[in-house]
C-alpha cells in the first residue's frame, strides 16, 4: 500500500514538474504578464488616490482596492515573474539536456530515413558545398550546417531568464534622489562628494536647445577640483554614485523696494508679489523671448521648444475697475503706488538625479547581448544534417525547411548545364 | 518640392495598389507588371524622399510620427521587392502593396515640418534603436499581409506545397522581425539608462513593445507545438499586427509617456 502512494505521490510530483516546466505553463504565464501590462499601460501608474477618483471615477475605486495603480510593483505580477523565471530555469535544464544530444540524435535520424534518388552524386556534394554545408569530421559522406544553432533556443531562455533576474534587482534595488542645485550653489553627496553648480545652459555648442550643467566636483577627502559636463543622454560618474541631468527650472527674480525696506524673490509660478496693497500686482509668468517693436512696444512669443533665450515677465496690475496685463523685459523696473520693482535676468537650477552605481548592470548588458546572438542563432542558424552517398540523399534537420526541401527534391530537374 | 515629392510617392502607391488588384481580378500580366513596376519606382521616390529630408534636417529623419510612418513604409516596401524578387509570386503584390499605401496615408495626415532633434533624441543609440523598428514592424505587417493571402488561398484551395512555402515565409519574416524588436528594446534601455537614469520605466510605449514582443514569441512557440495549425497561425500573425499597429499609433496618441515626441 505504502508502495502505491508513494508511486502515485512521484507520479504527481512528476507531473506538476513536468507542467512547471512546460511550453503550456509558459505561454500562459505570458498571457497573465500581458494582461498585467495591458492594465499598467492603460491606467497611470503610481499616483494618488485623488488623481483616480478625479480621472477613473467609475472604477476608482476598483483601482485602490486591486493596487491597479501599482501593478508593477505587486505581488500578482511579481509572483507572475516568479514563476516565469522558474518555469525558464526548468526548461533551460531540459533544453540544454536534449540539444548536448541534438548531434547524435539528427544522425540516428539520418540512418532511419529512406535515401532520396539522386542523379548526380558529386554534382549535389558540391552543391551542399556552395549552400555553406561541410563535410563532418570523420565521414566523407555526411554534410553538416549550423550545429551551432542546436544551443540557440536554450541560450534565448538563459539569458532570457538571466534578464528578468538581473533586471528585477538592478531596477528594485537601485536608490536614487533628485537634487535641485541653483547656479553657484554647491551640495555634498552621502559619499561626501562635493557638487557645485557653476553655469547651466539651455542651448549646446552649436546653439540647439539642450540642457547642460556645468559642475566643479570635489571627489571625497580630496581637494583637486574636477570640472565636468553634464548634460542630457551623458551621465557622470562621481564616486559611487551617477549623474544625470534630469531637468531644469527657470526662476524669475525681482527686488521690490517699499517705504518699509525691500525684498528679494524668486518666482517659479503665478503668484502675488504686491507690495503696496492700494496697488495691486501679479506675477503670471515669463514668456521665453519677444521683440521691441519700432513704437517700443513688445511682441512676444510663447514657443519655449528652443529654450528661454530672451525671457520677459508677463504681470497684472490690478486696478480699481480693470486688471492691466504688462510685460517687463529684465532689468527694468516700474513704480506702482509707494513700491518700486526691479526685475533681474531669471536664475536656472538644474534638476540632478544622484543613482547609487548597479553592480550587475553589466551582467545584464552581457545577457542582452547574449540573448541578441541566441535569437539569431535559434532562428538563422538550422542545424541540419545531409549524406550523399550512391543510394540518393538524406535530410535530417532540427526544424522543418520547405524550400531546402524542395530545391533538393528539384535538384535532379536542374539541368546540369546549369550554374549551381 | 520636398512635399510634392512625398506626395507623388502617395499617389505612385496608389496607383500601383489599383493596378495590383485590376490585374488579379481580370488576370492581365500586363497590369501586374506595371503595378510592379510603379511599386520600384515609388520605392526609389521614397528613398530619394528620405534621403532628401535627412540631408536637409541633418540627421537620421526618425524622430517624429510622420518620419517613423515614412520610414516603415519604406521599410515594407524594401521587404516587397525582397520577397517579389525571391520568390517571384505576383500575388505577394497584392498582399504587401495595400499596406505600404496605408502606412504612408498615416503618414500624410502627420505634420511634415523638420524640427531640431530634442535633447533626449540626441544619442548615439537613435539610428540603432528607432531603425530596427522600422525593420521590425515592416517584417511584421509583411508577414501580417501574407498570412491574409494564405487564408485567401486556403479558401480557394490552393496548391499544399506553395501553402507551406507561404507558412514558412510567414515565420521566417516573424522571426526576423521579432529579432530587431528585441535590438529595439534592449538598445532602448541601454539608452534609457543613459537618459533616464532607468533601463526600464514602464512607459506605455515600452510596455507594448514588450506586449508585442511576447505576443510573437507566443506565435513563435505556437509554431513548436506538434500538430499546430498553419491556418490558426496565420490568423494569429494577422491579429497580432493590430498589437503592432497600436504600438505604433494607438500609444503615441492615447497614451502619452516618455516616447511623446509628436
Amino acid at each position: 500500500m505504502n508502495d502505491i502512494d508513494n508511486q502515485t505521490k512521484k507520479n504527481w510530483m512528476k507531473g506538476v514538474f513536468r507542467y512547471l516546466r512546460s511550453m503550456r505553463f509558459g505561454i500562459l504565464l505570458l498571457v497573465i504578464i500581458i494582461f498585467f501590462s495591458l492594465i499598467g499601460s492603460l491606467i497611470p501608474q503610481g499616483r494618488s488616490v485623488n488623481f483616480y477618483t478625479q480621472n477613473f471615477a467609475p472604477i476608482s475605486d476598483l483601482i485602490v482596492a486591486f493596487g491597479l495603480g501599482e501593478i508593477f510593483t505587486s505581488p500578482l505580477f511579481i509572483g507572475a515573474l516568479a514563476l516565469l523565471c522558474l518555469n525558464l530555469i526548468l526548461c533551460t535544464i531540459a533544453r540544454l539536456r536534449t540539444k548536448s544530444n541534438l548531434l547524435p540524435t539528427l544522425q540516428r535520424r539520418l540512418n532511419q530515413l529512406a535515401a532520396q534518388p539522386v542523379e548526380d552524386q558529386e554534382r549535389l556534394q558540391s552543391w551542399l558545398t556552395r549552400r555553406g554545408f561541410k563535410a563532418m569530421p570523420g565521414s566523407a559522406n555526411t554534410f553538416a550546417r549550423g550545429l551551432a544553432g542546436a544551443w540557440g533556443s536554450a541560450l534565448v531562455h538563459l539569458s532570457f531568464l538571466l534578464i528578468l533576474l538581473v533586471g528585477a534587482y538592478v531596477l528594485y534595488t537601485a536608490q536614487s534622489t533628485d537634487i535641485t542645485i541653483f547656479t553657484g550653489e554647491s551640495q555634498t553627496l552621502p559619499d561626501g562628494s562635493r557638487i557645485t553648480l557653476d553655469r547651466f545652459h539651455t542651448q549646446d555648442e552649436a546653439g540647439r536647445l539642450d540642457y547642460i550643467s556645468d559642475l566643479s566636483v570635489t571627489p571625497p577627502g580630496s581637494t583637486e577640483v574636477q570640472n565636468l559636463r553634464l548634460r542630457v543622454n551623458q551621465p557622470l560618474r562621481v564616486g559611487n554614485y551617477t549623474l544625470y541631468q534630469l531637468s531644469y527650472s527657470l526662476y524669475g527674480r525681482v527686488v521690490i523696494a517699499g517705504p518699509g525696506g525691500s525684498r528679494e524673490m524668486l518666482l517659479e509660478g503665478p503668484r502675488d508679489i504686491t507690495m503696496d496693497i492700494t496697488a495691486p500686482v501679479l506675477y503670471q509668468g515669463l514668456f521665453p523671448d519677444y521683440t521691441t517693436e519700432a513704437d517700443g512696444s513688445y511682441t512676444v512669443s510663447m514657443d519655449a521648444s528652443n529654450g528661454y533665450p530672451n525671457p520677459i515677465y508677463l504681470l497684472d496690475l490690478v486696478q480699481e475697475n480693470s486688471t492691466e496685463t504688462i510685460v517687463v523685459p529684465p532689468g527694468n523696473q516700474f513704480e506702482l503706488g509707494t513700491a518700486i520693482y526691479h526685475f533681474s535676468d531669471p536664475v536656472s537650477s538644474s534638476v540632478i538625479r544622484v543613482k547609487t552605481l548597479a553592480p550587475m548592470l553589466w551582467v545584464l548588458y552581457a545577457a542582452f547581448g547574449l540573448l541578441t546572438l541566441a535569437l539569431y542563432l535559434t532562428f538563422f542558424v538550422v542545424p541540419t544534417l545531409i549524406s550523399v552517398d550512391s543510394h540518393g540523399y538524406r535530410l535530417a534537420s532540427s526544424k522543418t525547411d520547405p524550400m531546402l526541401q524542395r530545391e533538393l527534391a528539384e535538384f535532379n530537374l536542374v539541368s546540369k548545364d546549369e550554374p549551381l | 518640392m520636398m512635399d510634392a515629392l512625398f506626395f507623388a510617392t502617395l499617389v505612385l502607391f496608389l496607383v500601383a495598389v489599383v493596378l495590383q488588384f485590376m490585374g488579379q481580378a481580370f488576370k492581365k500580366d500586363m497590369l501586374l507588371e506595371a503595378a510592379f513596376t510603379i511599386s520600384l519606382i515609388g520605392t526609389a521616390a521614397l528613398t530619394g524622399y528620405i534621403v532628401w529630408r535627412g540631408i536637409v534636417a541633418q540627421r537620421i529623419p526618425l524622430s517624429n510620427q510622420f518620419e517613423f510612418a515614412t520610414a516603415f513604409a519604406w521599410g515594407i516596401a524594401l521587404l516587397h521587392i525582397f520577397l517579389r524578387r525571391r520568390f517571384k509570386e505576383v500575388a505577394m503584390s497584392t498582399a504587401i502593396l495595400p499596406a505600404i499605401f496605408l502606412v504612408l496615408s498615416y503618414a500624410a495626415l502627420q505634420p511634415r515640418d523638420i524640427r531640431d532633434l530634442m535633447p533626449a533624441l540626441r544619442s548615439a543609440w537613435f539610428g540603432l534603436h528607432i531603425g530596427t523598428a522600422v525593420f521590425s514592424y515592416a517584417a511584421f505587417v509583411g508577414a501580417g499581409s501574407l498570412a491574409v493571402l494564405f487564408l485567401v488561398r486556403e479558401k480557394k484551395g490552393h496548391n499544399l506545397d506553395k501553402q507551406a512555402d507561404l507558412d514558412y515565409l510567414i515565420y521566417r519574416l516573424i522571426a526576423f522581425g521579432f529579432l530587431m524588436l528585441t535590438v529595439v528594446i534592449l538598445s532602448g534601455a541601454i539608452w534609457a539608462e543613459a537618459a533616464w537614469s532607468s533601463f526600464w520605466s514602464w512607459d506605455p510605449k515600452e510596455t507594448w513593445a514588450l506586449i508585442t514582443w511576447i505576443v510573437y514569441a507566443i506565435y513563435l512557440h505556437q509554431r513548436l507545438r506538434a500538430g499546430r495549425s498553419a491556418h490558426a497561425l496565420a490568423w494569429f500573425a494577422v491579429i497580432a499586427v493590430i498589437v503592432v499597429a497600436f504600438t505604433f499609433v494607438g500609444v503615441n496618441t492615447l497614451l502619452p509617456g516618455l516616447h511623446s515626441y509628436g
